[in-house]
């Protein structure tokens, strides 16, 4: 992209060409009399302009050892052309004292795949069993996040002996789940959409801005640093700023289209070309006007075709007003795409690609795992007291002549009102009666045993601490560890805790109910003693 | 049988006394019916007994009910107490003896009763077929329809029929002729099965009052509930009474008979229907229309209704019969006509005129539900319900102003006066409106006289306290 | 202005003490098992019961005119739907049972159409399902001993659903629909119990009460209790075996199992089912408190097989699970007494 500007030097008129490519800056001048000067941008150390007032309008570049004077016919086009020479030269000399990174560095990401940049190196939380149980402030955070925990860790560990380290090594998985999911952190975001200039109380335009913002603005748009570094020891910040956040440029990146009623600055707009956009550079590389007679894939689609009527969807439209709003759209698919880079957790290819949308693929069916059951008859049939099944044989002539004889006497409807059949409807009624209040019975007793809820609270306590010895010591029974005696220990402990819990309770109906209701739990410990026993001999 | 009509035949039968309910249930049929129009806690229980030689103890119906549900219990009970199919004595409740042995009967059969009508034996020379009977029905109900309305078929119904409208008050006589009543409109928006059974229960009515037994009538009536269409029946299973009513029946399209002197009649749609769900039935003009377009068949045809609302309060009924364009006329600003459709729109003013007619918005309502379309009953709302609302709103805008007579009591003397005669009408609760401002208020007429005693009193009081 | 919003946005009130007035459908199966029959006929005969169960039929349809009913037959050779009858059976099976009648002198049964003391609908759907029933016994395949132990239970439910879903959910009709089961049951009786549980719980989810009446000593009261209780049916046994009779079968049938599913949650059914909850093993068949669960089919076993598999799924578990489950603790030098 190179800037061209009439000027005359040594009052010959030519014409001064500046290329930000290059870095060059060459005036020729119009009739061939006079040699072209050519300036490197990079060795430009002096640059001078003439002040206002005076008459003259002249600027002078001193790149070595001659200056070069252009004079100009109006102040505007000296005032551009100084502008220009400014951002570009202090470029220049920036990218020649840094050499430029590899030519494959950001430009080489084409939106279609991603190379997931190197992994930063964070203070990993370890996930392993052993770090998370020597993690007691993970321990003390999570306890205080889940009251129920809390509760269960107070009456165990607390009030009840167990040991802290028993307590969670049944429940490294809830630390683990934990440990992730407090360990999450915020992303990367596009930081430009959380500028939000507000407009003040008189007509003046607020706008927060934070360094961190401002870093993160330098980090997501590159244009941005360059027109930073190029105008900010000119400019001051703030009206580098303020001027940045009205311009068209601001707009641009934010990804509003821009319209003609927006005000035009002639500093930033320099910045909307896209020589400053090489990745937008590099993502058009195809040519702009592709002949219509060649671009057959083009004239037969659906959408972009108007012999199908109606005019094509904004995104679809040939031409400049199509091709802004893709790029706009364009362009901010590739800010999410870096940011998505930028973030933590890069993606790996296979997982990128589960992000794409499969909406139009079709519905896959669920996967189920068969199971082969066999179908035995009588399964699930408790045994009561019968023994074997046996099988007495079957008659078929005495079930022939018997289904024949009713057949052949049948039984009128009528008859059945006959009077000898009073009394088995008397007792049929009394039957079903009888059931109908054996179940209200059973309905009212449900009623009237309601524990009292203090009652109940003190009892669930007592309850869940003893299931959580049991489970502990079946644990270690299973696993044939040592602690198993302890384990015996504390459970005869629970049964005294059970008693006692029970004996608290004052009134004589839910005494009863409370015995009624512990009663399964001791069952439980004792037959868990029984089973310690019986290991123990034998 | 819609649950008004099931309601007002159960306050019929209540009011009967108990001698006269039990010469009823002696038909089977009869008490069949009966048992069919009682809630359903009700026929569970008698269920129960039928077979049971033994009288049931209250306690076991109560064991039997939950507690939460003791209204139903005790609602169930009453009506039972009512028609004197239970008796309840201290702990016992004892059926009806003939009421049990003839449901009883209805179930089991076998005891050669004829309550539920005899078919003919021999063949009719000039059988009749099912189409036959509905379009027979429908032209004589309509035919009863469109002289109410007032719409010129060129018949008019006997002179049983117009006896009959005169009495029940959907016709009023005027100027030689006679003149459609608000009851008589209300009559029009309701369903046939309903409207059958305002007639007939009026006939009841005027049964006693004719000398005929009540009896008979009822029992002709529910066995006509129980016949098979297509069927002829002989007369020889009817009494004097009932063979009476055969002839009024006739006219109301409920039977057919040849001629008055048949030995045998068919009932029709309208007959077997009596007792059954009004979604059976179909209304008059789509059996004939069905008939005439001898395409549908009976099931399709049941439920087809011909209007659709639109939320613009447009409407359109797709249909011919002029009796249903007169209905649509009465709450429907009708506005263009069709070879096979009438288009019009719901405002206020045509609104108001039905209500002013005496025609609730609740009837309207029912009328365009059970008649709309059935596209529009496949949606969730069968009715826009902004239509819906805005009718019941312009049925309020009639109530806007209610009137209540009263006494004004002003011009106090002062406002210690005013305060204290005020309070006592306040307490009284006969106070409609005051005005502390004015001084000024209001009473209700009964409330006037104690208010005046009061005043005197205290005035009375005031004299003697300040002398 | 909320009284008079047309949308019926309010939620029912649960607490309705009005009853919904709709029709039910009642799908009775029957036992045509001739041999358990033939075991109880010193109790009750086939045609007491037959007519037993019309009269119940009878009053179903009276209670609403709009009930329907539907009658399914079951032996140990399969389930038929006897009523309502596929078009063209009827009038071939009422001729030959006219043919019979004819020949047969039997006075009950040549008037019935001459018989108009009973209401035309309840007589002709008596009719029909008296030929089919008569019909299914009289054509009872007598095969093979083994297999007469089979019961086809889970067909005639089978069947019965299916009919309930075609006609009440398919043709959204607004019908309630149960289910009564009038089982005799053999005593060597045995059932399939995976397809008759499936059975259970499609009932349960359509929300259809499945009522059982148990006439006789068949097995399996267990599992037909669960039926009952899962679907909140009424569960009765009437046998000898309860030390009941099922005489006056009739009386048990209209008081017990005559309440419309409408009606039920107001009452206090009559059920006799007291499910035993407790798990047991599925090697051993005994109650068990402590045991092994298969991590596939979850089947319970109060043992480690012996074949290493699973009895019902097939799995094979891994020595190494095995043995650790039969690990035991270590034992200390000193040995701890504890004393519970």
């Amino acid at each position: 992209m190179s800037h061209t500007f009439q000027a005359t030097n040594k009052k010959v008129l030519g014409v001064l060409s500046i290329s930000a490519e290059t870095k060059k800056l060459e005036w020729t001048p119009v009739s061939g009399d006079r040699a072209p000067i050519n300036v490197n941008l990079a060795n430009v150390t002096n640059l001078q302009a003439t002040p206002e007032n005076s008459a003259k309008i002249m600027l002078k570049i001193v790149a070595g050892d001659d200056p070069s004077t252009f004079a100009f016919s109006n102040r505007g086009t000296m005032i551009e052309c100084r502008d220009v020479l400014q951002g570009l030269v202090s470029r220049a000399r920036r990218e020649a004292s840094n050499p430029p990174p590899s030519a494959t560095g950001d430009g080489s990401s084409t939106p279609a795949t991603a190379t997931p940049p190197p992994k930063k190196e964070e203070k990993k939380v370890a996930m392993d069993d052993k770090s998370l149980l020597a993690d007691f402030q993970l321990q003390q955070t999570l306890l205080k996040e889940s009251k129920e925990l809390g509760k269960v860790f107070a009456a165990t560990v607390i009030h009840g002996g167990l040991k802290p380290e028993e307590f969670w090594s049944i429940r490294v998985h809830l630390l683990r789940a934990f440990a992730l999911t407090s360990n999450q952190k915020k992303g990367p975001y596009n930081v430009l959409s959380t500028i939000k200039p507000t407009t003040g109380s008189d007509n003046t335009v607020n706008v927060q801005l934070t360094p961190e913002k401002v870093k993160d603005m330098f980090d997501q748009y590159p244009v941005v640093q360059t027109a930073y570094d190029d105008n900010v020891p000119r400019l001051k910040e703030s009206d580098f700023w303020a001027r940045f956040f009205q311009s068209r440029l601001f707009k641009k990146l934010r990804g509003e289209r821009i319209t003609h009623k927006d005000p035009t600055d002639p500093l930033m707009d320099r910045y909307l070309d896209d020589e400053y956009d090489k990745e937008a550079a590099l993502a058009a590389g195809m040519p702009d006007k592709v002949h219509r007679f060649v671009d057959i894939g083009g004239n037969d689609s659906q959408a972009g075709s108007e012999s199908f009527g109606n005019r094509p969807d904004m995104t679809m439209r040939a031409g400049s007003s199509g091709r802004d709003v893709v790029s706009v759209i364009k362009s901010i698919n590739r800010l999410s795409e870096r940011l998505a880079q930028k973030s933590e957790a890069p993606l790996a290819e296979k997982e990128y690609g589960t992000l794409a949308l499969a909406d139009l693929q079709g519905e896959t069916g669920a996967e189920y795992v068969p199971l082969q059951v066999r179908q035995s008859d009588t399964n699930g049939n408790k045994k009561d007291s019968d023994g074997d099944v046996d099988m007495t044989p079957l008659d078929a002539e005495a079930c022939k002549e018997y289904v024949h004889s009713q057949y052949d006497n049948p039984v009128s409807l009528a008859s059945l009102v006959h009077d000898d059949y009073s009394a088995d409807y008397a007792q049929a009624w009394g039957n079903v009666q009888g059931a109908v209040n054996q179940q209200k019975g059973s309905w009212e007793t449900v009623q009237e045993s309601l524990m009292d809820p203090k009652v109940l609270n003190d009892l669930l306590v007592v309850h869940t601490t003893t299931i959580e010895f049991l489970r502990h010591f079946w644990h270690n029974f299973q696993e044939g560890s040592a602690e198993c005696s302890s384990m015996a220990n504390s459970l005869a402990k629970c049964i005294k805790r059970i008693d006692a819990a029970v004996g608290e309770v004052k009134d004589e109906q839910q005494h009863k109910l409370a015995v009624g209701a512990m009663a399964s739990v001791k069952t439980s410990i004792h037959h868990a003693l029984k089973e310690y026993d019986i290991a123990l001999r034998g | 049988m819609t649950s008004q009509f099931k309601n007002s035949i159960n306050d019929y039968l209540e009011g009967l006394p108990e001698a006269v309910l039990t010469r009823l249930y002696q038909s089977p049929a009869t008490c069949l019916a009966v048992f069919r129009l009682l809630p359903a806690l009700a026929r569970t229980l008698i269920m129960g007994m039928i077979f049971n030689p033994d009288p049931i103890a209250v306690a076991d119906v109560d064991a039997l009910v939950k507690p939460s549900s003791q209204r139903l219990k005790l609602e169930t009970q009453k009506k039972l107490r009512l028609l004197h199919i239970f008796t309840e004595t201290q702990a016992h409740i004892i059926i009806n003896p003939t009421f049990k042995k003839n449901l009883r009967a209805a179930l089991v059969g076998g005891d050669q009763n004829i309550s539920f009508g005899v078919p003919c034996d021999t063949e009719d020379k000039h059988k009749v077929d099912v189409a036959f009977l509905d379009a027979h029905a429908v032209s004589q109900w309509e035919m009863i329809l469109h002289f109410m309305v007032g719409t010129s078929i060129g018949r008019t119904p006997s002179d049983g029929v117009l006896n009959l409208l005169k009495h029940s008050g959907l016709m009023e006589p005027e100027r030689g002729g006679l003149r459609i009543t608000n009851a008589g409109f209300q009559f029009l928006l309701q369903d046939v099965n309903a409207q059958i059974w305002t007639l007939l229960l009026q006939y009841l009515n005027m049964s006693e009052y004719l000398q005929m037994d009540p009896v008979d009538v009822l029992n002709f009536i529910f066995m006509l509930g129980s016949l098979e269409l297509g069927q002829d029946y002989s007369l020889s299973a009817l009494s004097e009474t009932q063979k009476h009513m055969l002839e009024d029946l006739r006219d109301y399209g409920i039977v057919y008979q040849r001629k008055a002197s048949s030995r045998r009649f068919y009932p029709t749609r309208l007959a077997t229907t009596l007792t059954s769900e009004t979604a059976a039935l179909r209304t008059a003009s789509q059996s004939m229309e069905a008939a005439t377009q001898d395409t549908i068949s009976s099931s399709v045809a049941a439920d087809s209704g011909f209007i659709i609302l639109e939320t613009n309060f447009r409407l359109y009924a797709y249909t011919e019969s002029p009796l249903q364009i007169a209905v649509l006329n009465l709450f429907v600003n009708l506005k263009t006509r069709f070879a096979n459709m009438v288009t019009g729109q719901i405002n206020r003013d045509s609104v108001r005129f039905a209500l002013s007619n005496g025609i609730t918005a609740e009837q309207i309502i029912t009328y365009l539900s059970v008649h709309a379309h059935p596209r529009m009953k496949g949606m969730e709302h069968v009715l826009p319900p902004t239509v819906v609302d805005q009718i019941k709103l312009w049925q309020l805008e009639m109530d806007r102003i209610r009137a209540t007579d009263g006494y004004l009591f002003s011009e106090f003397k002062n406002f210690d006066e005013y305060k204290d005669v005020s309070t006592y009408a306040k307490e009284l609760g006969v106070l409609l409106y005051e005005n502390p401002g004015k001084r000024k208020f209001v009473s209700t007429l009964a409330g006037s006289q104690q208010i005046v005693e009061f005043v005197k009193r205290r005035n009375q009081k005031h004299r003697s306290s300040a002398n | 202005m909320n009284a008079i919003d047309g949308t019926s946005r309010q939620l029912k009130d649960t607490e309705d003490q009005t009853l919904d007035d709709t029709p039910s459908l009642l799908s009775i199966i029957i036992d045509a098992h001739v041999p358990s029959w033939e075991e109880i006929k010193s109790q009750i005969s086939i045609s007491e019961a037959v007519a037993s169960i019309l009269v119940f039929i009878n009053a179903h349809l009276a209670l609403h005119n709009s009930n329907s009913v539907n009658v399914i037959g079951y032996n140990a050779s399969g389930a038929r739907i006897l009523y309502p009858p596929k078009s063209g059976v009827e009038s071939t099976r009422s001729k030959e049972r006219e043919e019979r009648s004819e020949s047969v002198s039997d006075g009950e049964q040549a008037p019935s159409k001459k018989d108009h003391s009973m209401y035309r609908q309840f007589k002709t759907v008596d009719e029909v399902v008296q030929t089919e029933l008569w019909n299914m016994l009289n054509h009872t395949n007598y095969v093979e001993e083994e297999k007469q132990h089979n019961s086809a239970i889970s067909g005639a439910l089978s069947l019965a659903l299916g009919f309930i879903n075609k006609h009440v959910f398919v043709d959204e009709s607004r019908m309630r629909a149960r289910i009564l089961l009038l089982t005799v049951g053999h005593k060597n009786e045995t059932i399939q119990y995976i397809p008759t549980m499936n059975c259970i719980f499609a009932a349960q989810k359509l929300k259809i009460p499945v009522d059982v009446c148990k006439l006789g000593p068949g097995s399996d009261q267990v599992f037909l209790q669960q039926a009952c209780d899962s679907t909140h049916g009424i569960y009765m046994d009437i046998s000898e075996k309860n030390s009941k009779t099922p005489k006056g079968l009739v009386q048990y049938l209209l008081s017990g199992f005559i309440s419309d599913p409408s009606l039920r949650p107001h009452i206090v059914l009559p059920t006799q089912s007291n499910v035993d909850f407790r798990a047991a093993c599925f090697l051993t068949k005994q109650v068990v408190d402590i045991g092994y669960v298969c991590s596939v089919c979850l089947c319970i076993m109060s043992q480690i097989p012996s074949n290493r598999r699973c009895p019902t799924c097939d799995t094979t578990y891994s020595e190494k699970t095995l043995a650790g489950l039969g690990r035991k603790p270590l034992k200390k030098k000193k040995k701890k007494v504890v004393k519970p």
